[in-house]
């Protein structure tokens, strides 16, 4: 037992809850718990059990994250949301291979969304490509796969990103976004990059990294890692996103971008987007309570629509101001700008 | 705050000896004991599943329990291993006998105890009957069910001292008393950590989003004179939370209520005006 109070916390992933039917899948159960030899392994009947536990405080949990291997039985591909950037594709997809992200961003929906701060990998994503197997019979698809986590930044525990790379090599139908914050491209770089993968960065400026993100890389190591993707031939795309209003935003987001594609060639990336913060305003509810003092979710949002954003008049500010701090750099066919219609500018 | 939960009152005595608890005379159907700062309470909850789950929602019910206050439920408890017997097992899983149902206090905070998973029955385990987990008791899952209504799950903490071999007729109360009395010191460790860690917590994450009286009183009035709807309502309380977490407090805030009718027109203007106030 540590005796300083900041240290009571068990470190991120001592425990690991087990579902029993994760026996049927050896091979990656075996390699992921493989990375944590000392952990403590709890037997469960469902993953459910334990990350869907009544009244569970994502805050506190936090402190102490554990992880939950489990196998999914449910729908793995689910439609895209309307609040998520389909960049012009149609049978726009995404799934879910783990449930919640090691990184702790202030606005991160996923506070919203789920009912627990620990992490869920499903242990069957053989299972997940036959369902894509079938869906990629009737048509092309456009799937994200990073949204509801950053299989980037867990890409050394479970090698997920490595298997879509040698899925999306045989199923040329098929274009893969992996969205992340993640300076761990290393994991991947001795794979050779698919035409139909797109590894998506998203870029936040420093004043957004050090109020609202906490245990994520800066800036500079993630442009560092989205160079090295491009050097070794993968698309990469720039998300900024959210777009957040804070006095001077004007002067940070200019200075930033400015920053941004100094570092990065506007021509060698696939395209950027951009869209201001947007939560359901049932999740922004449940994220208020679980983070009392944070400025940017207790800031009084626009909720007449369902969706909780800046309003009309400041939404407006806010685009034209970045769209056209962006067009300095980069041509307005390769912008795209989530406006709730999905719009491409 | 911690809330020590022992079944018995003789499991509770070395605890309200260490800590120097006081009963409180005032709450009537159990007992109760908390030292000087109220830091400590320690609830005696009667031994059995549903004795226990009564009492433990009633206290529940009581006091109002904040995110970084913690239950500990200490006790002894029966085990299928001889050398368990003596050692501090702090529970990660709790098996309830009777509906097989599995429940798991988050296990967020390091410790020193053994750790194993507890079977809680109805009644009294005796040899002839057959365990799933290692440790077995009569409160742990109901404790856990009942504090679930109202705590979250990485507040509720079950250490179980092993006193018997499925043999609950060959245990004294001064066999008793000498395992809990030597767990005291390591189980008390651990406790005097939480407080410090709850103490931490509390002061640094405690942001008030209830308004205080006088905040509450300019939130009636701007409500009252403009006729503000439930949704207004709503967005007005917003705008002073935010603004407090800005600027500490209110009163930068301006607001002289409207003379004469406030139609509908003029409402939107004026909470509008009043909406950028608070956003300055």
């Amino acid at each position: 037992m540590k005796t300083c109070d900041n240290n009571f916390y068990n470190k991120p992933f001592e425990y690991i809850y087990v579902e029993d039917d994760c026996a049927g899948y050896a091979a990656t159960t075996e390699h992921i718990l493989s990375h944590f030899p000392d952990a403590t392994l709890i037997p469960i009947h469902h993953y459910k059990d334990v990350f869907n536990r009544k009244n569970q405080n994502a805050t506190v949990q936090r402190n102490s994250r554990q992880l939950i291997l489990a196998v999914c039985k449910e729908t793995w591909i689910y439609p895209g949301a309307p609040v998520c950037q389909d960049f012009g594709n149609d049978n726009f997809y995404y799934a879910s291979l783990m449930m919640n992200c090691i990184f702790d961003c202030e606005y991160c929906y996923l506070q919203g969304m789920y009912p627990s701060g620990h992490l869920v990998v499903f242990v069957n994503i053989e299972d997940c490509f036959a369902s894509l197997d079938s869906l990629l019979k009737e048509h092309p698809v456009y799937l994200c796969i990073s949204f509801d986590s950053d299989l980037m930044a867990f890409e050394n525990v479970t090698g997920y990103i490595g298997k879509w790379i040698e899925y999306c090599t045989s199923h040329p139908d098929l274009t893969v976004e992996v969205r992340t914050k993640s300076a761990n491209f290393g994991a991947i770089s001795h794979l050779a990059a698919p035409p139909n993968l797109i590894l998506a960065w998203t870029l936040t400026p420093d004043y957004v990294t050090h109020n609202f993100e906490h245990k994520v890389p800066g800036l500079d190591a993630r442009i560092s890692a989205a160079c090295l993707a491009i050097q070794h031939g993968y698309k990469v795309r720039l998300c900024f996103d959210p777009i957040l209003h804070f006095p001077d935003f004007k002067s940070v987001y200019s200075d930033f971008f400015k920053y941004v594609f100094d570092h990065i060639s506007p021509h060698s990336i696939k395209d950027v987007s951009f869209g201001e913060f947007r939560v359901s305003c049932d999740y922004i509810k449940k994220m208020r309570k679980l983070r009392p003092a944070s400025l940017v979710l207790q800031y009084p949002y626009d909720t007449s629509t369902g969706v909780a954003t800046y309003d009309a008049d400041l939404s407006k500010t806010l685009t034209d101001y970045i769209y056209q701090e962006i067009s300095l750099y980069v041509p307005s066919d390769k912008i795209y700008i989530w406006k709730g219609d999905n719009t491409n500018d | 705050m911690i809330v020590i939960l022992t079944a018995l009152r003789f499991e509770a005595t070395p605890f309200i000896k260490h800590y120097s608890l006081k009963r409180d005379s005032s709450y009537k159907r159990n007992e109760l004991y908390r030292n000087n700062d109220n830091s400590i309470l320690l609830l005696v909850t009667r031994s059995g599943k549903l004795p226990s789950a009564i009492s433990l929602t009633e206290f529940l019910t009581t006091y109002k329990l904040t995110p970084y206050d913690h239950l500990i439920n200490v006790g002894i408890c029966g085990t299928s291993a001889t050398d368990n017997i003596g050692s501090v097992y702090l529970c990660n899983r709790i098996l309830d006998h009777d509906t097989a149902k599995y429940y798991y206090p988050d296990m967020l905070y390091s410790h020193n105890f053994s750790e194993a998973g507890i079977e809680t029955f109805s009644v009294p385990v005796n040899e002839s009957m057959t365990t799933k987990e290692s440790l077995v008791d009569m409160e742990s899952s109901a404790l856990f069910v009942a504090g679930s209504t109202f705590l979250s799950p990485h507040q509720m903490h079950f250490l179980k001292i092993p006193s018997d071999m499925l043999e609950p007729d060959k245990v004294s109360k001064n066999d008793v008393n000498t395992l809990i009395l030597d767990s005291v010191p390591i189980v008390t460790e651990w406790i005097d950590h939480l407080v410090s860690l709850s103490n931490a917590e509390t002061s640094a994450y405690g942001f008030p989003t209830s308004l205080f009286p006088e905040e509450q009183k300019l939130f009636d009035t701007i409500s009252e004179s403009l006729r503000l709807s439930v949704t207004m309502k709503e967005q007005l309380l917003q705008l002073f939370i935010y603004h407090k977490l800005i600027h500490g407090d209110l009163s930068d805030i301006d607001f002289c209520p409207p003379i004469g009718n406030v139609t509908n027109q003029k409402r939107k203007i004026l909470f509008e005006d009043l909406r950028q106030q608070f956003l300055q």
